[in-house]
Order: C-alpha cells, then sequence, then structure tokens
C-alpha cells in the first residue's frame, strides 16, 4: 500500500484530515483514491467511523435508567463482596476446574506428606535401636577385651555389677583352660560353683583319662557342700590338661547347671 | 465536576466517608458508560464494566495518590477492566470466529439496517484491535476510542508527539488490513 505514491499521499491526507486540516478539496481527491485502492478505503471508512461520533456526544446518549442502575449494584455488590451481575461469569469461566483441582493436588499432597512422615519416622525410630544396638555391640566387645586383660583393676571394673560368674562366661564363645583358671582365681574363694548333687554327678561321669586326678581329688576334697571356686580353680590345674587347650564356654555353662545333663564322657565333649 | 473537587472527594474516601464515594460513581459514571460503549458497542456491557470499574476504585482507593488526578487514575482503572474485557473477546474469537465474541444486543435504532451495520463494523473493528500490539493498541484505544488529545496522550506515555503519530499511522494500516481480512472472510 505505502509504495504506491498515491496511497502515501492518502495517509497524508488522512493525517491532515484527522487534525481537521484538510481544505474541501483535499477531501475530494482523497475519497476518489479511496474507490480505487481497498485497503485505503478501509482507512477512510474506520477513520469516519470513529471521528462519527465523538466522546462527548456519546455521554449525552448514554440512557439516564443506566446511569442510575449504577450506583445501587456497586454498592450491592460491595455490600455483599460478590457480584450482583446477571451475566455469566467472564473471568474464570474456562477455568472452573482449576478450584477442585488444586484441591485435590493438596489433599494429595498432605496425604503423601503424611505418608512419607510416617515412613521417616519409622527409619528413624529403627535407626536409634540400631545405633543402640551398635552402642551395646562395642561396650560389649570392649568389655570383652577388658575381660581377657592382665590388668586387675580393669578386670574387675568389667565384672563389677555382673550378677553371676557363669554371666561373665557367656559372653564368649570358648575359654581356654588358662583363662578359666584366672577366672576362678578371681572369684571369691568360696563362691559356690556346683552344688552337692551337681558335684557328684560330675565325678560320676568323669572320662577315664580324669579319673585319676578327680579321684585324688575327691579323696581330699568332701563334695557334702559341693565345688567352690577355690577347689574347683584347684582341680582344673591338678588336671595337667594343656593350659591353651580351648573349652567351650557353652558346655560349661551347661556343666554348671546340672552335669547330669550333660555328657562329659570324652575329650571333645569340653 | 471539576478537578479539585474530584481529588477532594477521592481524599475524602481515603479517610473512610463512604458518601464521597457515592458522590464519586454519581459524577463520573455517565462519562466512564460511555467511554466503555466505545469499547464494547454495547450499552450492557457498557454498564457491567463501569460497576466493575467502580468496586476496583472501591478496593484499591488507597493506591490512589491524590496528587495526580482522580479522573485521570480512574480512567486508567476503567482502560484496563475494558481491555481485558476486549482481550477475552479476542481469545473466544480466535476459538470459534463464527460467535458473536461480544455478545451484541439488538437496539431499536431510528435506522436499522444502518445501526445494524454500524454495530457490526464496531464489533470488526473491535476484533480487529487484537492484532495490534500492546502499545498501538494503548495509543489506539485511547485517541480514538476516548477521544484523549493525541499531545496528552503522548505526554501520558512519555513518548514524543512524532512517535505517536507514527505508532498511529501503523496502527490504523493494521486494522484496515485485518478488517479487510474479516470482510473476504465468509
Amino acid at each position: 500500500m505505502t509504495r504506491n505514491p498515491d496511497c502515501e499521499v492518502f495517509q497524508d491526507q488522512l493525517d491532515a484530515l484527522q487534525a481537521g486540516a484538510l481544505p474541501e478539496e483535499g477531501i475530494e481527491q482523497l475519497r476518489l483514491h479511496a474507490t480505487s485502492c481497498g485497503d485505503c478505503a478501509m482507512l477512510l471508512r474506520l477513520h469516519e467511523y470513529l471521528a462519527a461520533q465523538p466522546l462527548g456526544e456519546l455521554e449525552a446518549a448514554v440512557p439516564d435508567e443506566l446511569v442510575a442502575s449504577v450506583w445501587p449494584r456497586v454498592r450491592a455488590e460491595i455490600a455483599t463482596g460478590e457480584s450482583v451481575r446477571l451475566r455469566e461469569s467472564r473471568g474464570w469461566q474456562g477455568w472452573s476446574w482449576l478450584a477442585p483441582a488444586m484441591a485435590a493436588a493438596t489433599l494429595l499432597l498432605f496425604i503423601g506428606s503424611g505418608l512419607m512422615y510416617q515412613e521417616v519416622r519409622e527409619l528413624r525410630r529403627r535407626e536409634t535401636a540400631l545405633v543402640q544396638q551398635v552402642a551395646e555391640q562395642e561396650r560389649w566387645l570392649a568389655e570383652l577385651d577388658l575381660r581377657t586383660s592382665t590388668d586387675p583393676v580393669a578386670r574387675t571394673a568389667v565384672l563389677a555389677g555382673r550378677p553371676t560368674w557363669e554371666r561373665a562366661l557367656a559372653r564368649r564363645r570358648s575359654v581356654s583352660v588358662a583363662e578359666l583358671s584366672r577366672m576362678l582365681g578371681s572369684l571369691p574363694a568360696t563362691t559356690t560353683i556346683f552344688d552337692a548333687s551337681d558335684t557328684e554327678a560330675l565325678y560320676a561321669n568323669l572320662p577315664s583319662w580324669l579319673a585319676t586326678a578327680a579321684r585324688n581329688l575327691a579323696a581330699e576334697v568332701p563334695v557334702g557342700d559341693g565345688l567352690q571356686a577355690g577347689e574347683l580353680r584347684t582341680l582344673v590345674e591338678s588336671l595337667g590338661v594343656d593350659s591353651s587347650r580351648r573349652i567351650s564356654t557353652t558346655r560349661l555353662l551347661a556343666l554348671a547347671g546340672g552335669s547330669a545333663r550333660f555328657d562329659v564322657s570324652s575329650p571333645g565333649a569340653l | 465536576m471539576e478537578e479539585r473537587e474530584l481529588t477532594a472527594l477521592a481524599a475524602a474516601f481515603q479517610r473512610g466517608d463512604e458518601g464521597a464515594f457515592e458522590r464519586l460513581v454519581e459524577a463520573l459514571t455517565r462519562p466512564l458508560i460511555a467511554m466503555a460503549y466505545r469499547y464494547t458497542g454495547d450499552w450492557e456491557w457498557a454498564r457491567d464494566l463501569t460497576q466493575e470499574t467502580w468496586v476496583r476504585v472501591y478496593d484499591r482507593i488507597r493506591r490512589y495518590d491524590p496528587v495526580r488526578s482522580f479522573r485521570a487514575w480512574v480512567y486508567t482503572v476503567h482502560r484496563n477492566a475494558c481491555l481485558s474485557h476486549l482481550r477475552r473477546a479476542w481469545v473466544r474469537y480466535e476459538t470459534n470466529p463464527g460467535d458473536d465474541a461480544l455478545g451484541h444486543a439488538i437496539e431499536p435504532a431510528v435506522d436499522p439496517l444502518a445501526d445494524l451495520e454500524r454495530r457490526e463494523f464496531h464489533g470488526r473493528l473491535l476484533m480487529a484491535m487484537g492484532t495490534l500490539s500492546e502499545s498501538q493498541r494503548q495509543v489506539f484505544a485511547q485517541v480514538y476510542l476516548e477521544g484523549v488529545d493525541q499531545k496528552e496522550v503522548a505526554q501520558a506515555l512519555g513518548i514524543k508527539h512524532t512517535t505517536l503519530r507514527a505508532t498511529l499511522h501503523f496502527a490504523r494500516k493494521r486494522l484496515a488490513a485485518a478488517l479487510r481480512e474479516m470482510e473476504e472472510t465468509p
């Protein structure tokens, strides 16, 4: 359009017309060009339409009842906080799905976060339990090391508060003859290890390779009041068994709990 | 009503005088409806948009700076409401060009045919405004729909008058092209 010189002249004239500075002759030329150019004709039509009714005139044409109806409606809308317009909701009409969708999303988030919180809480509880178990194991291992220590102070500290010597034994899988002897030596010599019936059962079931030593011991040690720690230590040391020989603590504890239920007829049994 | 009186009423309303708000509504409703009519071509819509503008003014009166012209501030709020209305109409027009996106009602007229043609052209013009850039639309709306003086618009927008004239020039060309396309489309 602007490449045509006539169209450019038309544009200039239209601007002059817009400014009210176009003489009658120029207006005629403008109309003449518009008859032969569709684009310029539309521009002229647009101009004439826009200039046809100035805003001032339009104000006078506003129906009085329309003006009068505005304040009551505004007052009602402000009072209720809601629109009283009967026309369809224009702004969010296409977004009616948004509110329920957001509500559903919020609910899912709430449930999801609740489940995650429960799972996290359960994991933390298990973590705490595991930490406690590890701490207990470490303490137990430390005690085990101390129990085999030759330091009497440390050994005493470990045994302090322990209910019985069985519990001390129970903390190890096996114990050597030398360790057993040391352990018995750490106990008060009068501590009863086997009562009378257990002692009789023990003697009756001693294997042949121990029989001589046991008989010698039995001749010297009365079994009426059972075997005390001091006596048992003497017995262990007098057996002449290799001091590095390992004895299952499980079997020792079973023997202490009732030798009648325990087969000690062979060296392997101990 | 003088600008000075409007500003005094607005300041009174800011202090909590509800009666001042009612007087402002009485003073400016008619020009606002006329202005909205230029944007919509429909009296009912013009009334609804004016109502919407007053509710916005009521809610946002604390934002008004009494140093500025109250009339200019309200017109800006109103213009934004009208342009928002047009934007929604443009979206509906894009979705379904066959619909009367502006929802025009047929009103009685002295010359029904001429009036119908005028209203149809007005509807197409408003639809064609959707093809303008935001700056072109602002300038075109203020100059042609609201009848604001070009120099005042340029001053308010902080641009030179020659720049504004060039913007109007290209806006008119684009509108004319869009209108021709609409007329040629069955």
